[in-house]
């Protein structure tokens, strides 16, 4: 792979880090997170309507 | 220890051997002590008051004797000079990069040059002219008061360097500055007054005449004739006549107007229009040589003086003396931004910058308390016109460019001045003059601020100077090592003689603890930003390497027997990456020169394994695009596969062939300088590089940040180094996309996407806790 090529998705990297305000090599870590946090939610949502119908 | 004191007492032991020269018998001039300060002088007048201006007022003030502009005046005393087989030669920079000074203070510092920490004198050619425009910050409260002080003046430098054959000495510097005074500029011989003077440097000192007329010293001859090592002295082989006048000074007196500002700024004067002035000022303008903040100190007690001898109002005229003050202030500064600038200046809050800061600031101040309706680049280029041949290859654009940023910043910084000063008001707290001090320094809060917000401060008389004094100096930072070692030889130095040795054999000469010093090395010490090589010493890990004095120091993990003879090993791969980040930071620079503007350079640097960083001087943090441009060319110039050449130049030629931009470093300390080229760039160096430009490497600019105002870090790796970052991201890059399952291009969108969905839930799980 061309050197321009991967300057290109260590940009691509960058940009999406930023968003975070992470550096790049924390990103996926954080990622995980945030998407284990939205499961966790989703599922304590998922069960207290569960307990509203039932009651 | 030598004192100016100690000298002066000495050679007035011997006046005629010291300060007498042929002129004074010929013409038969006469030694006399003042009678109102008590200097000796020599003059062919009858009077017993010398010629300084604590002794006389300006008696020059209306007798015009010619009608020359301030070029002119310069173009004449060039013209003698010249006439005088003098060499003329082109001003230098007036920031200094060639002494450790921020500023080109005098125009003697131009020859001023360093062998290791001893002042030498180094001159292109012998006997030689020119005017050199100075700058000096510790005048600044007398500026516009005393009519003779400028933050920005023109200095005449008359150099010859003696030793019996060429050059000239005492006798021929004082016979050409009088001739130069009464033929050329026709003033009265009886009208000039030779003053005794000593002049003592870091390591040379000497008598000097100052010459001074009507109450105007008009120049300064130094005889520097010996120097001082290890606290004793002796007569130098070569003696050096320092003869420095102020061009400023003989365009007012041959031109005999009430200030000297009037003479020298005449063309924009006329054109933005001259202020009042009344009959009261006229009289004090007579008299204002006496004025001198520093030495007064209490500037009211000075005025007050002068109010009482012409009969006026104290407070009138110092009302009407702080617009006066504010006009021609402003016109001065303005002078001085307009080189320092078109040299590569920066204000900031750093080093030098922080003077030029400072003059802008008062500027931009002055300029609306003289009521002048131009902006301050306005002002600037007006000045540019009238200097065009002091300025040759001045970047309108990029000063303008400063200019707007520096008044945008100035005006945030006043509103939160503005704030604090009013949190003194609500407490009705008066600062203290330490206090002024770090209010200034730390918020940029100039006294007057608190004056015009009504708080009830007298500012103190030499405030700035003060202030800018604590900035003035660089500090040399000393490399301390805690044993003693002025007994040993210096180390033989291998990676000099041949950069591809890296195994070698050398004899223990000292050990200290665990610090080792070998008669040779191919260590490479940390030195010029690159940090040091490492490796074993028989078999024992190197930690770190360092230069003392001429001295290579390794640190190892355990001591070692003194006597011994040891195997050497240099890490190959550490050596081979400190040498592409060294070239790289060269080519670095000159294409951040290229797409920044000459005002850049480099403030510091480190050469490490995973990367390397260049501080530069620039104004502004950089774009993207700056970014993506300085590597763009920087590989553009590792394609190219450039020589890079070393060679070995005796100083000057070095600075004739190559310009200042040599010293990226900073001034260098030797008599040869070793240079270190890449195409078009080419600096004093002392570090290991690689042999060719391909050898770098791919460059990438990591990132780019403001560390400090005016200076932009540059964070890069190349070769190896760049290419595993660059894979890092990239697997870095490829596990994202799998988490997120979607396209590597898609990415950030994706996380954005991502990170509203979690803000949104978390806001959910929220209210459902309520």
């Amino acid at each position: 792979m061309s050197f321009e090529e991967l300057r290109r998705k260590k940009e691509i990297l960058e940009r999406a880090s930023e968003i975070l305000r992470v550096e790049p090599k924390d990103l996926p870590r954080v990622l995980k997170r945030f998407l284990k946090e939205i499961e966790e939610v989703e599922e304590k949502i998922q069960r207290e309507m569960e307990i509203s119908k039932s009651s | 220890m030598i004192s100016k004191e100690i000298l002066m007492k000495g050679f007035q032991k011997n006046p005629e051997k010291f300060w007498k020269v042929s002129l004074f018998d010929e013409l038969g001039f006469e030694r006399k002590r003042c009678k109102n300060c008590g200097k000796f002088f020599w003059s062919l007048s009858e009077e017993e008051i010398c010629g300084d201006s604590s002794c006389r007022s300006y008696e020059f003030i209306g007798s015009k004797i010619k009608d020359l502009t301030f070029l002119e005046t310069w173009k004449e005393i060039e013209k003698f000079f010249v006439g005088k087989n003098h060499h003329p030669l082109k001003r230098y920079p007036v920031i200094c990069r060639w002494f450790p000074l921020y500023f080109t203070v005098a125009g003697i510092v131009n020859f001023c040059r360093l062998v290791d920490d001893r002042l030498d004198f180094e001159f292109p050619t012998n006997p030689s002219i020119l005017a050199q425009p100075c700058l000096r910050f510790n005048d600044l409260p007398n500026t516009g008061l005393n009519s003779k002080s400028y933050s920005c003046f023109f200095m005449v430098q008359q150099t010859s360097l003696f030793d019996g054959k060429e050059g000239y000495w005492k006798d021929e510097c004082i016979n050409l500055d009088f001739e130069l005074l009464t033929k050329v500029f026709g003033i009265d011989k009886e009208k000039i007054f030779f003053i005794e003077d000593v002049w003592l440097g870091p390591n040379a000192f000497g008598p000097s005449l100052e010459f001074h007329s009507q109450g105007l010293e008009l120049g300064n001859a130094v005889f520097t004739q010996f120097e001082i090592s290890n606290s004793s002295y002796g007569e130098l082989d070569k003696k050096v006549i320092d003869m420095g006048a102020g061009l400023e000074r003989f365009c007012w007196i041959v031109r005999g107007s009430l200030t000297s500002y009037d003479a020298v700024f005449e063309n924009i004067i006329k054109k933005i229009g001259a202020p009042e002035i009344d009959d009261d000022l006229k009289k004090y303008f007579k008299l204002c040589g006496r004025i001198n903040i520093d030495e007064n100190k209490d500037l009211d007690s000075a005025l007050r003086s002068i109010a009482g001898q012409i009969n006026a109002d104290l407070r009138k005229l110092k009302q009407k003396l702080e617009k006066l003050q504010a006009f021609y202030s402003v016109l001065d500064h303005s002078r001085a931004l307009l080189f320092a600038l078109a040299d590569g200046g920066i204000p900031s809050n750093v080093a030098g910058g922080y003077n030029l800061r400072v003059i802008l600031r008062r500027a931009l101040n002055f300029l609306k308390k003289a009521k002048i309706e131009l902006s301050l680049s306005d002002l600037i280029f007006m000045h540019s016109k009238d200097l065009k041949e002091f300025l040759p290859e001045m970047d309108e654009g990029r000063i303008e460019e400063i200019l707007k940023i520096e008044e945008s910043r100035y005006l945030q910084s006043k509103e939160r001045s503005k704030r604090i000063v009013e949190s003194y008001l609500k407490e009705g707290r008066i600062p203290s003059e330490e206090e002024l001090i770090k209010l200034y320094d730390s918020n940029g809060i100039t006294p007057e601020e608190f004056k015009e917000a009504g708080l009830d401060i007298e500012i103190p008389p030499n405030f700035y100077s003060k202030i800018v004094e604590r900035h003035m100096r660089e500090k040399e930072k000393k490399e301390e090592f805690l044993f003693d070692i002025s007994n040993l030889k210096p180390t033989k130095l291998l990676f000099y003689e041949d950069p591809n040795i890296l195994k070698f054999k050398a004899k223990v000469v000292k050990v200290f603890q665990n610090f080792v010093v070998l008669d040779q090395t191919a260590f490479y010490p940390t030195s010029g930003g690159q940090l040091c090589d490492k490796g074993f010493i028989d078999g024992i890990k190197v930690l770190d390497v360092k230069k003392v004095g001429n001295v290579v120091i390794h640190q190892l993990e355990k001591p070692l027997e003194e006597g011994k003879v040891v195997e050497c090993e240099v890490d190959k791969e550490r050596r081979e990456i400190l040498k592409r980040h060294h070239s790289a930071t060269h080519v670095i620079n000159y294409c951040a020169r290229k797409v920044l503007g000459k005002h850049v350079w480099q403030y510091g640097s480190e050469k490490d394994v995973d990367k390397a960083r260049l501080d530069i001087t620039h104004f502004e943090k950089l774009e993207e695009w700056e970014e993506r441009e300085i590597e763009r060319l920087a590989n553009e110039i590792v394609e190219k596969d450039l020589e890079v050449k070393i060679e070995f130049l005796e100083r000057g030629e070095a600075e004739r062939k190559y310009g200042f931009y040599i010293y990226q470093g900073g001034p260098a300390k030797e008599k040869i300088l070793r240079i270190v080229s890449i195409g078009e760039e080419h600096e004093a160096c002392g570090g290991l590089h690689c042999n060719s430009t391909k050898e770098i490497g791919p460059i990438l600019i990591l990132k780019s940040k403001r560390i400090a105002d005016g200076i932009v870090r540059i964070e890069f790796c190349s070769g190896d180094v760049a290419l595993n970052y660059l894979k890092e991201s990239e697997k870095i890059l490829e596990e994202v996309s799998k988490i997120l399952n979607c396209k590597e291009e898609d990415v950030p969108n994706a996380v954005k996407k991502l990170f509203e969905r979690w803000k949104k839930k978390m806001k959910e799980v929220k209210k459902l806790s309520r």
